[in-house]
């Protein structure tokens, strides 16, 4: 089987079957971090789209300095960014609306599993709070704890795909974390 | 170590990201301070929540839509396309050119001809010719005689 680099070459030489393999193996990685970020079915299929369209376009820019994958997360979260900035000049267009006091679920659960949730199946219910509260919070922490809590980036990672230094992704992510518990009120 | 310092130990525990001796110390502190415990445990279950959610996934058409559209694109910069259309504008730009360039030798010409300087070239020939039997040193004469065969 042919690695990202040996794919490139080929996408890069015209192979479409080579680029069409590399939407293959990434296609769900980006498309669930458009949607963990958008929370919406329809603009992140949007998202998604434009990233390995704009990917395709600038294949010979990409230097191979970073990992594929790395350069096209990037390119992900810029896009879920220049989404965002479409979406706050026309309609707040969610899957669902964001309505306060309605974390009462996720809490009851937690306390009927004791305080211990690992390894629990979530319901579509605590699913779509989780998500309403991902929603709530500001944009840079809502993309850190996609990439690392939702996507399992590492630290490394999630610092270059976010240009930020490995202190600030450590600083982020428990702000994040601390005002995401203080949402859903666990 | 003061609470402070151990939230944000907390957090990188929660990444996996502490030295032994930093999760030592955070577990000795959690083990100690009520308050601290709960908090670790709130955060623990938010980081739970959020690993346990499903990942949504595009529709199966979605690579196919990608490719169709940069065929789509790849074809309007066709490279055998640009070529035809650039020689089809040379070709048309040669016509054009060469229409011109005709055009504008009939007119001259048609005027050259029936020009009253042209009566005196014709002398000029004669004349040229008389030079050129002195320059060779043959007789007028016999150039005559030879243009007269």
């Amino acid at each position: 089987m042919l690695d990202d680099l040996q794919l490139i070459k080929f996408a890069k030489a015209g192979k479409l079957e080579a680029f069409e393999a590399l939407i293959i193996k990434y296609k769900n990685k980006v498309y669930s971090i458009a949607f963990s970020f958008t929370a919406n079915h329809s603009e992140s299929d949007d998202i998604a789209q434009n990233v390995f369209f704009k990917v395709y376009l600038n294949l010979n820019s990409f230097e191979e300095k970073s990992a594929f994958s790395t350069w096209l997360y990037r390119i992900t979260v810029n896009e879920c960014y220049n989404g965002l900035k479409k979406r706050k000049n026309n309609i707040l267009s969610l899957d669902f609306e964001i309505n306060d006091g309605e974390t009462s679920s996720v809490k009851s659960m937690i306390e009927d599993k004791n305080g211990n949730i690992e390894d629990s199946m979530l319901s579509q219910e605590i699913q779509l709070q989780v998500r309403k509260a991902v929603l709530k919070l500001p944009d840079k922490y809502r993309m850190i704890i996609t990439l690392r809590d939702i996507e399992e980036l590492s630290y490394e990672e999630i610092a270059q795909v976010m240009k930020i230094s490995n202190d600030k992704v450590k600083v982020w992510l428990f702000r994040a974390r601390s005002k995401l518990k203080n949402i859903l009120n666990i | 170590m003061n609470c402070k310092k151990f939230k944000i130990n907390m957090n990188a525990n929660l990444d996996n990201s502490l030295c032994q001796h930093e999760k030592e110390l955070l577990e000795k502190h959690l083990n100690h301070c009520a308050i601290c415990a709960k908090e670790y445990a709130a955060l623990k279950n938010t980081k739970m929540l959020l690993s346990a959610l499903n990942k949504e996934q595009p529709k199966a058409d979605f690579e196919k839509k990608i490719i169709d559209k940069i065929k789509s694109k790849s074809f309007s910069q066709n490279p055998l396309e640009s070529f035809i259309a650039a020689a089809r504008t040379s070709l048309i730009a040669s016509v054009l050119i060469f229409g011109v360039i005709a055009t504008f030798n009939f007119f001259m010409l048609s005027t050259y001809e029936c020009s009253a300087d042209n009566v005196e070239a014709i002398n000029n020939y004669v004349l040229n010719e008389n030079d050129f039997a002195k320059h060779n040193k043959i007789s007028y004469a016999k150039i005559i005689e030879a243009l007269l065969k």
